[in-house]
């Protein structure tokens, strides 16, 4: 039982870290990304094949990949969202559109292989139960980061900016700060979050041009159930979803232990539309 | 300036339209008594483009090789691609290739989705569906008089886990059939479920001791219930049918809690994806119930070698998958059913199949013998085999008679 809890919490924080690239772009722009799993299937790629090509760890990957995703999270706000800024369904399009393009070019490209990095990292074993390296490192990182998202939204200038446009655009503008720069910027920052999810998943799992789906609705529920935009929401909505899976697959059946998450996340929306770290009629949300 | 540009765009589409409608008619045009037309139905786009390609070189060389021959009934085979990736082109591919192809015969298909649809078409028009690859058991439990199977299903691919647990497994443990406790796991489409439901139906009519069948969705993003589940049982036998990526999230899954049955036997797992994706030492012992490999025995897979010559002459490369190999023979065994039946009619090359009776081995390239279901029109003798991974490499184990080389099974898996 002890090891179903582990693996629950391990999987627990993959959840999380795939999600906080999602709360902070919805919570900001108020766009829902159908992007947000191809961008990390992309993110993967990236960290693959630079990681087999420069025959460099990993790990290592970030320090490229996560500029070059905050890159690629800037030219989309800049040159495709920013257009359709005041037409909530023409970002929709815009956003499935890049979900279609980024699957069939890296399909295209691939020819529709799998790809995995054979390393095994070891086990950590504490008494009758074991940790793997690949999920502990994962899980230090998502807790990591949330509290570094904290920290910058809470305590910098540019933090300040991001929440007060996130709370209210109009009233933002008029105390003179810079709507669509900040727009770009929260894209950006919401794309190098999915970067460093994509390095910290790069080992743990099989890449093809797919990977992305597996994530994607669970990362939905996740950003929802903690609240939309909640960075410690996220965390939270990642553990609990997590431990129901595993401890529903374990004692209930692995066929069935997606249902009795999407139970609860559909209990959530029905009872607290705000999610569970949302304040109760702040649907309309911003980031915390 | 605009308008211009518009009679120039007119002008390019009535162009393009004159082009696509003159390479039609060509087509049309060798509509002759002196061919017959096989349509093959495979995904020649999208994500298995390559798989379907591969799938369709092996119709490719027994067509080259029976031309070469003088061809059928006195007449040139000529083979007529259509692409499907999805049901809806496999329906419209069908139509086309029956209706304006006029093809004799249709076969195929790397996609068991694909293969439906178009087995449906193909029954409303009373043309032949010769199926050599997919293994969905819907295919032929449509009650169809014109579809056939004559490669493996899901019914073969049980027998052979099945018989090798008997004949090789135990004895290399050492243990009796009813001593051997199993976990059987399976992904839950209809795919794994048949395969998974006839491995634990057969093993408890042998004795042995299923613990646990465990049905999961392939797509999940965590298996650790499933491994702990299997764990807790103990077993001597990790028994899976799945895909590649939830096969590979399986074994490293277990390698993350550090957990090795002695015996891990998967469905088709002699992919080289898995090898990528757990390194050699990773795989070394691991057991899969494979399409014949291309290291089979002359003797038990007549043809193989020169098969194996022949595609590296063409295509400048050694075979890739073992499909290739599958629809080749799939294609042999329907050349000679065409001889013997002196048709291409679905009826009457039904009835010579349902009298033809061919032992496992010896015989045809894939070492599968004849001997079809008269109810399914599935090849009962379609016998896939047993392969182990060696040192980075996957070896035929099982039958006996199949292996041509000095492999021998070795069990207990020590370890990752």
């Amino acid at each position: 039982m002890g090891q179903i809890i582990i693996s629950g919490i391990l999987l627990g924080g993959i959840y999380a870290i795939v999600s906080y690239g999602l709360t902070l772009i919805f919570g900001v722009i108020r766009v829902i990304n159908f992007a947000h799993g191809s961008l990390l299937m992309v993110g993967m790629f990236m960290a693959y094949y630079l990681s087999k090509g420069m025959n460099l760890n990993i790990y290592l990957m970030m320090l490229i990949v996560v500029p070059l995703m905050f890159i690629l999270g800037v030219l989309i706000q800049k040159y495709l969202l920013s257009k359709v800024i005041n037409e909530p369904d023409m970002q929709l399009f815009v956003t499935f559109g890049l979900l279609l393009l980024f699957e069939n070019v890296m399909l295209a490209v691939t020819k529709g292989e799998f790809f995995s990095l054979d390393m095994n990292m070891g086990t950590i074993p504490i008494g009758s139960l074991v940790l793997d390296w690949g999920r502990l490192i994962n899980l230090v990182a998502a807790i990591v980061l949330a509290i570094l998202l904290l920290l910058f939204l809470n305590h910098t200038k540019i933090g300040w900016a991001i929440r007060a446009v996130s709370q209210n655009r109009y009233a933002a503008g008029i105390i003179g700060l810079r709507v669509e720069r900040l727009y770009i910027l929260a894209f950006g920052l919401g794309s190098a979050c999915i970067g460093i999810a994509a390095v910290l998943l790069t080992p743990i799992y099989t890449i093809f041009p797919h990977v992305g789906f597996n994530f994607v609705i669970v990362s939905f529920a996740v950003v929802i159930l903690g609240g939309l935009g909640s960075i410690p929401g996220a965390l939270a909505g990642g553990m609990i979803i997590g431990l129901l899976e595993s401890l529903s697959g374990y004692l209930i059946a692995p066929e069935l232990n997606q249902i009795v998450w999407y139970l609860l996340f559909l209990l959530v929306l029905f009872f607290r539309p705000a999610g569970l770290f949302g304040i109760a009629g702040s649907e309309e949300g911003g980031v915390k | 300036m605009r308008q211009i540009s518009k009679i120039t765009l007119i002008l390019f589409l009535m162009l393009t339209i004159f082009i696509v409608g003159c390479s039609n008619s060509v087509s049309n045009g060798s509509d002759s008594e002196g061919e017959i037309k096989i349509g093959v139905i495979q995904p020649f786009s999208g994500p298995n483009a390559q798989a379907g390609e591969e799938t369709f070189k092996g119709n490719e060389l027994a067509v080259d090789e029976i031309n070469a021959n003088g061809g059928l009934l006195g007449k040139k085979v000529k083979l007529i691609k259509a692409d499907a990736t999805n049901a809806q082109e496999a329906i419209s591919e069908a139509e086309r290739l029956i209706s304006k192809e006029k093809v004799d015969i249709i076969t195929g298909t790397y996609l068991s989705g694909v293969a439906f649809p178009a087995t449906q078409i193909a029954n409303k028009h009373n043309v032949l569906y010769w199926e050599t690859n997919a293994l969905a058991p819907n295919i032929t439990q449509q009650g169809f008089k014109n579809v056939i199977r004559i490669g493996q299903n899901s019914d073969t691919f049980a027998s052979v886990a099945v018989d090798s647990i008997k004949n090789v497994v135990a004895p290399a443990l050492g243990k009796s059939v009813k001593d051997l406790k199993i976990v059987i796991i399976h992904e839950q489409s209809i795919y794994g479920t048949s395969i998974g439901e006839m491995e634990e139906e057969r093993l408890k009519d042998l004795g042995a001791q299923v613990l646990k069948r465990i049905p999961y969705d392939p797509a999940a993003a965590d298996l650790s219930s499933v491994v702990n589940l299997s764990k807790n049982e103990n077993p001597d036998i990790w028994l899976r049918t799945g895909y590649v990526n939830d096969g590979s999230l399986l074994l490293k899954q277990a390698r993350d809690i550090g957990w090795k049955p002695p015996v891990i036997i998967g469905v088709a797992d002699d992919s080289t994806y898995l090898l990528d994706a757990l390194g050699k030492d990773g795989m070394e012992g691991i057991l899969s119930i494979s399409y014949p490999p291309y290291d089979v025995s002359e003797d038990y897979a007549p043809g193989i070698e020169a098969m194996m010559k022949s595609y590296k002459e063409k295509y400048g490369s050694d075979p890739k998958i073992p499909q290739t190999l599958v629809s080749f023979g799939g294609t042999k065994i329907l050349f000679d059913l065409i001889k013997n039946a002196e048709s291409t009619n679905a009826d009457k090359i039904r009835e010579s199949a349902l009298k033809m009776d061919v032992e496992i081995g010896g015989t045809y390239p894939t070492g599968y013998g004849v001997k079809l279901d008269p109810g399914t029109l599935d090849n009962t003798r379609a016998y896939p085999v047993l392969t182990q991974w060696q040192d980075g490499k996957i070896r035929t184990i099982y039958p006996s008679e199949a292996v041509g080389t000095d492999a021998k099974i070795k069990l207990p898996l020590q370890g990752w």
